[in-house]
């Protein structure tokens, strides 16, 4: 049944976002052209004009890389908000499907969406660099970072890879689930105004962990300064080969354990205090 | 003794922690094979009963069983739905839906779907948002009836629809439910409905029910319509 | 609280993790043994004083400095306040040392020339070892930081007498490979450098001493200098001259290692704090959410217990890889 809601989300953001990643593909070829008048305004006698245009092409480029990126977002957001909160509730609450599978379709297809927009924005920005000339030296770059390596310490690369993309994973699941526990509680609370209750409550709750985090950071700086340099320094190669990817696998299961919090914190708002009305 | 196609025991319901509970404490048992008219004033909660049995709400306590079993992602496969409101992504087309329909409920049957669309002379390929409402609703009523449910809630059928596409409903309800299956009408035309019901339930504000019994009964021993009683009961209930 | 064994096994797991707490916090929230060190001088900068012991300015030989070879130690983090005796006036000063407590001491002011104080004893011990070099270490340099030992047998063997001596233009030695013969004190911060060795195309080696030099062999700077002139040139033996060779091959980039002290007063010691945000993100969250974990499956409030135990074992390993982490680090 899970495969089954996820095809039709899926489907269902597919609709519309072909149509974006196209898009974002034509401005890179379009963004790569012109950075590649700019890299080589030194060697060519180009117009000004034609100067002044490619720049303007480049800043545009950007730009259409954002709203390709937020515009993505918001499709897969708004799908969640008009499937479980409006009248198409009525459709999705009577499948037959427990309000936990419909979560989590919702999620995994909102954390599928975010990595390939995040992918193709990155495919955009390598044929944006392509065609501009300024990927030539990565090949070099890459023998040079990998030569040398033996199968153990590429092994260990391997290691921090996966468990880097773990928390990558996990991260794109809270940023999600923290968009979702936004619009949950905006329906809950707001009957009339639900969208606008959300938007208020995430920009709350993005003030409140942002001034945590800041927070945290500055007693961070700190607290490295006056205390965790004079321990680190006192560590072996060997201690160290082993702190670094417990330290990352300590972060991963911090991330994930929030994550799991707050989908169960909306599932419990889904399964109670919901009144679709 | 056969198992009632619903039971519902306790039931509460408020919308508002400190508000007044649209349903207290209800205690309803359907018997299956029956055409069940649930009437009542408006706000009485018809409504909440039938989306709390349907899965769309949650009780505050009590319990439902359909067929049986509590409520919950089986039993919805048993429910067939039909909401007062359009409930379908506009953006797809008739014959998404029936493939989507196909797709969810193992008891749909396409060829009956497909046979009423026809019937309706309604394209297949349109999309929703190209329809006109009562068509809308139509298309909504062929897929809800197209299923082999053991169990039909249809809130509000002929609300809001004109008096030729009312007549062509209810005939289109009588026409495909399956006969040992039970089919739950809520509505405050009662007139209209009252033809096809085989057993009503007066709900009176609260959720409590009134009065219920056989149509047949009613119409045989007191010598009144259904429609009228509806009056006496709630006239009684306003003066009193 | 229900005395059963489950709440029991519970409230021993939560008293552990606090005593652990506890275990952890002490320690670093005291301070260092260090007692306070209060540095002054004479006006003269002749006598300097850490509060408790005297040193006096001991005048090296021009080939001799502070070049600590291994490890050396500084007071303060590298700022001292200089308190000028007799005065009410401070100078900032970088004071340093081969050890805490060893009998030499470096100083570098703003208004005071860098140089060498020592104890009594610290004088005793260098005039020794200038006059006798007991206790040396050798090694060959060249440039700042680039050494490599050689045995104390050969560096001792380059200043017997040699027939082959010869007086060599020192504009011809400025165009070969050299390196330095350097030698240590015991406490490896004093550095005296005793000669130049030169690769000559041949592959012999010549050797400078520079006792055999005077005054007008040396710049402004007491360095050797190429600009014109002639230098005695000790012609080595070919089996020194391969040692010697084979020794310069070594020679690696060995920069010393410091230790600041951490001063007495005022900067905040973070450590207790970063014990304490190690122990609320690494214990108290977890044990928050292990209990959560293991209450809510009993509520009946809260249905579900497979959603809530999946949460128990994520706190559980948390609470475990925090624990891996703060081993390696103590």
């Amino acid at each position: 049944m899970l495969r089954k809601l996820l095809k039709y989300d899926m489907r269902a953001i597919w609709r519309i976002w072909w149509l974006l990643g196209l898009s974002a593909m034509g401005l890179s070829v379009v963004g790569g052209l012109a950075l590649r008048i700019l890299n080589n305004s030194g060697e060519q006698a180009f117009p000004a004009i034609l100067e002044v245009f490619a720049g303007l092409a480049v800043f545009a480029c950007i730009m259409g890389f954002v709203a390709f990126f937020i515009g993505s977002e918001l499709l897969v957001y708004y799908r969640f908000y008009k499937n479980l909160f409006t009248d198409e509730g009525y459709l999705t609450f009577t499948l037959p499907a427990s309000r936990a599978k419909i979560l989590a379709s919702k999620t995994l297809n909102a954390c599928l969406w975010l990595v390939l927009s995040v992918l193709t924005l990155g495919a955009c920005l390598i044929i944006m660099l392509a065609i501009s000339g300024s990927l030539a030296d990565f090949p070099t770059f890459l023998k040079f970072f990998f030569d040398g390596a033996d199968v153990f310490s590429l092994l260990y690369i391997l290691l921090l890879a996966v468990e880097g993309i773990i928390i990558l994973l996990a991260g794109s699941w809270v940023s999600v689930g923290l968009v979702h526990f936004c619009i949950t509680i905006g329906a809950v609370l707001a009957k009339k105004y639900k969208l606008l209750a959300a938007i208020g409550i995430y920009y709350l709750l993005n003030m409140v962990l942002s001034f945590v985090l800041q927070a945290f950071m500055i007693l961070g700086v700190f607290a490295t300064a006056g205390a965790i340099e004079p321990l680190f320094s006192a560590l072996s190669e060997t201690e160290i080969m082993f702190f670094i990817p417990l330290l990352l696998a300590l972060i991963a299961v911090i991330v994930t354990s929030v994550a799991l919090l707050i989908h169960y914190l909306i599932l419990g708002k889904l399964e109670r205090r919901l009144n679709l009305a | 003794m056969s198992i009632p196609v619903l039971q519902c025991k306790n039931l509460t319901k408020a919308y508002h922690k400190y508000g007044t509970p649209v349903l207290s404490g209800l205690n309803v048992t359907l018997p299956a094979g029956k055409i069940i008219g649930l009437l009542g004033p408006n706000g009485c909660g018809k409504s909440t009963l039938i989306k709390l049995i349907s899965g769309i709400l949650v009780p505050d306590g009590g319990s439902i069983e359909i067929c049986g079993q509590p409520q919950g992602e089986a039993t919805n496969a048993l429910v067939s739905y039909l909401p007062e409101r359009p409930y379908f992504d506009p953006r797809m087309s008739v014959s998404e839906l029936i493939a989507f329909f196909v797709d969810f409920y193992e008891d749909f049957d396409s060829t009956r779907a497909q046979k009423m669309l026809a019937d309706m002379g309604i394209d297949p390929n349109a999309k929703l948002r190209t329809l006109s409402k009562g068509t809308k609703e139509k298309v909504q009523l062929i897929l809800v009836m197209a299923r082999r449910a053991k169990l039909y809630l249809l809130d509000e059928p002929i609300a809001g629809v004109d008096p030729a596409a009312r007549d062509y409903i209810l005939q289109t309800i009588i026409g495909n439910y399956d006969p040992e299956a039970t089919v739950l009408i809520t509505t405050h035309l009662i007139h209209d409905v009252e033809p096809i019901l085989e057993t009503f339930a007066f709900m009176g504000y609260g959720g409590q029910i009134l009065r219920a019994g056989s149509c047949d009964e009613i119409r045989a021993v007191e010598g009144k319509s259904i429609d009228e009683l509806f009056r006496e009961v709630f006239k009684c209930s306003v003066n009193s | 609280m229900k005395k059963t064994v489950f709440y029991r096994v519970l409230l021993l797991a939560v008293s552990i993790l606090l005593a652990w707490n506890a275990f952890l916090l002490i320690p670093s929230a005291e301070s260092p043994d260090a007692p306070l060190l209060d540095w002054s001088i004479t006006p003269n900068g002749l006598t300097l004083s850490d509060g408790t012991r005297t040193f006096s300015r001991y005048t090296l030989p021009t080939d001799a400095k502070w070049e600590p070879i291994l490890s050396y130690y500084v007071f303060d983090a590298g700022d001292t306040e200089l308190h000028i005796k007799g005065t009410e006036s401070y100078q900032s000063a970088r004071i340093a040392s081969p050890a805490r407590d060893s009998e030499i001491i470096f100083l570098q002011a703003t208004y005071i020339e860098a140089g060498i104080y020592v104890t009594e004893d610290g004088k005793t011990a260098l005039d020794h070892f200038f006059e006798t070099r007991e206790n040396g270490s050798y090694r060959l340099a060249r440039g700042a930081y680039y050494t490599a030992p050689i045995d104390t047998e050969t560096a001792l063997s380059l200043g017997q007498e040699f027939s082959e001596i010869t007086e060599t233009d020192v504009t011809q030695l400025a165009l070969l490979e050299r390196f330095s013969l350097v030698v240590y004190d015991k406490s490896g911060a004093i550095q005296w450098k005793l000669g130049d060795l030169y690769c000559f195309e041949n592959g012999a080696v010549g050797y400078v001493d520079y006792k055999m030099l005077n005054n007008s062999h040396f710049d402004a700077e007491g360095n050797f200098s190429y600009r014109s002139g002639t230098a005695p040139v000790i012609l080595l033996p070919s089996n020194i001259a391969d040692t010697l060779r084979a020794s310069a091959e070594q020679i690696e980039y060995c920069e010393p290692d410091y230790e600041y002290e951490a001063p007495a007063t005022p900067f905040i010691n973070f450590l207790p704090l970063f014990w304490t945000i190690c122990i609320i993100i690494g214990y108290i969250l977890p044990l928050i959410l292990l209990l959560l974990g293991l209450f809510l499956p009993r509520s009946k409030k809260r249905g579900n217990p497979k959603r809530w135990y999946v949460i128990a074992v994520l706190a559980a390993i948390w609470i475990v890889l925090a624990t891996a982490l703060i081993l390696i680090l103590l």
